[in-house]
């Protein structure tokens, strides 16, 4: 009876040594240094309960998950075994999302095209004004010099002189005018369209700016945190509104 | 505003600086001097009479004086008191001559034929002329 009630003392003693060992292990801890890139705005959710940002953590060790996360980067979701008493250095570098990368490209695209549409008109419209003035000035030269050639006509007595005003230079005269007519039609008319198209595209642009960039990752990344609690888990749910816009 | 008032201004003094060609060339024929006047005439006959001149060994000498006038008054305003000339062709013989005003600024000129053909018309042709070229040319004739 002694000798079973030796075994079963030892049982209970060795189980408890197992026990009180595996108590021991459960509360050993380890240290993970992040080196996090971008830095400064990167977060992360550890094990899909807490949201942070430390850059040093002391934790239980063993398995951990982590969901790293920046603006403009795409989500991380990762598993770091911390060990017992050790440091685990881990660097992170977050990748530029794919919403993100085909929105900058899109944007720069719309920003060249904006420029061209936001400078374009009005450097042909100042050049269109300065052709109107100089069509204006030619225009009006070529009204006086057919006008002077007419006075010619009326005033000269050199009948040789005469009829080279009549055969050759009045025709060319008349000629000259039309021309400088329809230059000073063609630069009035592209003046128009040009300042017409300013007005019009810088209207336009006011209203029609580039959307700014929708963070889907982000919704992703804030939008659901399961949380166990002791009466139960809950899903944490936010919403972000940008109200810089 | 300000700035949208200024291209529309721009585009006001463009469209008021279009001018208008009302210049018909072939409508231009009001000029004496011209080869295509259509006017009226221009010359007109004063007289003609027989002068004889007396030339040191050689005698005397009867020749046609054939007077007539310029018009000036047909002139354009423009034209008033600009020197010119007369181109006279004898149509019976072909000889031609430019000819000055009989006295300065006057609009009288004389012909002086070698012949003197009494009874018979003598024909002049006609045309107001400078720097060796003729206007449109017209026809007199008389009969001494």
């Amino acid at each position: 009876m002694s000798r079973i009630s030796g075994i079963v003392g030892l049982t209970l003693g060795c189980v408890l040594m197992v026990f009180s060992t595996m108590d021991l292990r459960a509360q050993s801890t380890g240290r993970i240094l992040f080196d996090l890139s971008p830095a400064g705005t990167t977060s992360y959710v550890l094990d899909g309960k807490y949201r942070m940002s430390d850059r040093q953590l002391e934790l239980m060790e063993g398995p951990h998950r982590f969901v790293f996360w920046a603006p403009e980067r795409r989500m991380l979701d990762t598993t770091i075994v911390v060990l017992g008493g050790g440091q685990v250095d881990v660097r992170i570098e977050l990748r530029y999302s794919e919403e993100y990368i085909a929105w900058r490209r899109s944007a720069e695209r719309a920003n060249v095209r904006n420029a061209w549409l936001r400078y374009a008109p009005p450097v042909i419209m100042a050049g269109s004004a300065v052709m109107v003035v100089l069509s204006v000035m030619k225009h009006e030269q070529a009204f006086k010099d057919l006008n002077a050639l007419t006075g010619e006509y009326r005033s000269s007595v050199d009948p040789a002189r005469i009829t080279a005003i009549k055969r050759e230079e009045l025709p060319d005269a008349k000629s000259t005018l039309a021309k400088t007519r329809t230059g000073l039609i063609a630069s009035g008319s592209v003046f128009a369209l040009s300042t017409a198209a300013t007005f019009y595209l810088r209207h336009r642009a006011r209203a029609d700016a580039t959307a700014p960039f929708e963070d889907k990752e982000r919704v992703r990344f804030e939008g659901l945190v399961y949380a166990p609690l002791p009466q139960g888990a809950v899903w944490g749910a936010s919403l972000s509104i940008p109200l810089a816009r | 505003m300000k700035y949208n008032l200024l291209p529309m201004v721009l585009m006001v003094v463009a469209l008021l600086a279009c001018r208008k060609d009302d210049v018909v060339i072939d409508q231009l024929t009001n000029n004496p001097f011209d080869v295509d006047y259509t006017g009226a005439s221009v010359f007109e006959v004063v007289d003609t009479y027989m002068v004889t001149e007396n030339i040191p060994g050689v005698g005397a000498i009867s020749r046609q004086a054939i007077r007539f006038r310029v018009r000036s008054d047909r002139f354009l305003p423009e034209q008033s008191g600009l020197p010119y000339q007369v181109f006279v062709r004898e149509i019976a013989s072909g000889g031609a001559v430019y000819l000055d005003p009989s006295a300065p600024g006057s609009d009288v000129f004389i012909f002086l034929r070698n012949q003197v053909s009494p009874g018979i018309p003598v024909c002049l042709e006609l045309a107001l002329a400078n720097n060796f070229s003729s206007a449109r040319p017209e026809t007199i004739c008389v009969t001494l």
